[in-house]
């Protein structure tokens, strides 16, 4: 077996276009999930709370600028600034996920009236196409925020270990990328859950 | 590509600073863009399924471009 060294640039290169394929493959897997959601729901969606739903989403969209700033400092040589935003990415993904199952999952969870003045889920899975369709969208990226979360987990321990460097952080580039995706599928699971359509009764 | 047509000098500690903070900036602004398009639909609540994917896919191209810099898959960009 002969062993061939490819230069860090062009592994570099490599991976990327590797991660964007898988990348791809997710996007057949959420999109199937989207348009499930117009097929099933078409111009109508059940009531959710509007409040925690836009809360969650800037929850979210906080993490990826934390994400965005750690990763940027790897790959800038700044430990300190990693780590720091790298936490906040974690606890703001956490806080998001603990959301979604409060505010959304709540009525499966056994949970009832009001957590921190709104209104806990009420739908069930159960309840025709509408709590489906919403456990189905919400369950699928909540699944994947708690693997990125992991990576987040094993992303901050690598770098504390000195495993990333400014030459070398592949492993950080690609935890901030999966985050990243994990963001830009809730930009289109937010309005299609909560936004578009009008509001029906599904009681 | 032979192996020493790939190395770079790794820049030094001020112009490392430099490029860090130029970088956090922009992602500040950023961020800043997509917090306003995430309002913009939550005011438009109800409307138009079109309107609604068009702010969608302008929040989509800020995340794939910027922070997701798409450019550097066919590049030796460094972010």
């Amino acid at each position: 077996m002969s062993s061939h060294a490819i230069p860090l640039k062009e592994a570099t290169i490599r991976n990327r276009q590797g991660l964007w394929l898988f990348f791809l493959t997710e996007v057949f897997l959420f999109g199937s999930f989207f348009v499930l959601r117009f097929s099933l729901w078409g111009d109508t969606r059940p009531e959710l709370e509007q409040t925690a739903g836009l809360i969650a989403t800037f929850v979210l969209l906080v993490s990826s600028l934390a994400m965005n700033r750690a990763e940027v400092a790897i790959a800038h040589g700044d430990k300190t600034k990693f780590r720091n935003n790298i936490l906040v990415t974690f606890v703001l993904g956490a806080i998001f996920l603990g959301m979604i199952l409060v505010y959304e999952w709540g009525a499966l969870l056994g949970l009832h009236g009001e957590v921190l003045g709104i209104p806990v889920g009420h739908i069930l899975p159960g309840d025709g196409v509408y709590g489906s369709v919403l456990y189905l969208m919400t369950g699928a990226h909540a699944l994947h925020v708690l693997g990125g979360l992991v990576f987040i987990a094993i992303t901050l321990f690598k770098g504390m270990r000195g495993d990333l460097t400014v030459k070398d952080h592949f492993f950080a580039e690609a935890c901030a990328l999966y985050w990243h995706f994990v963001d830009l599928v809730w930009v289109f699971f937010y309005p299609a859950l909560y936004l578009i359509g009008h509001v029906v009764d599904i009681h | 590509m032979s192996e020493e047509q790939h190395e770079t000098v790794t820049p030094d500690a001020e112009t490392l600073a430099a490029r860090l903070q130029e970088k956090l900036t922009q992602g500040i602004y950023v961020f800043l863009g997509l917090a306003a398009l995430t309002l913009l639909e939550a005011g438009l609540v109800g409307s138009s399924t079109i309107v609604m994917m068009l702010v969608g896919i302008a929040k989509a191209a800020l995340i794939i471009n910027y922070f997701m810099h798409i450019s550097s898959v066919w590049s030796e960009d460094d972010h």
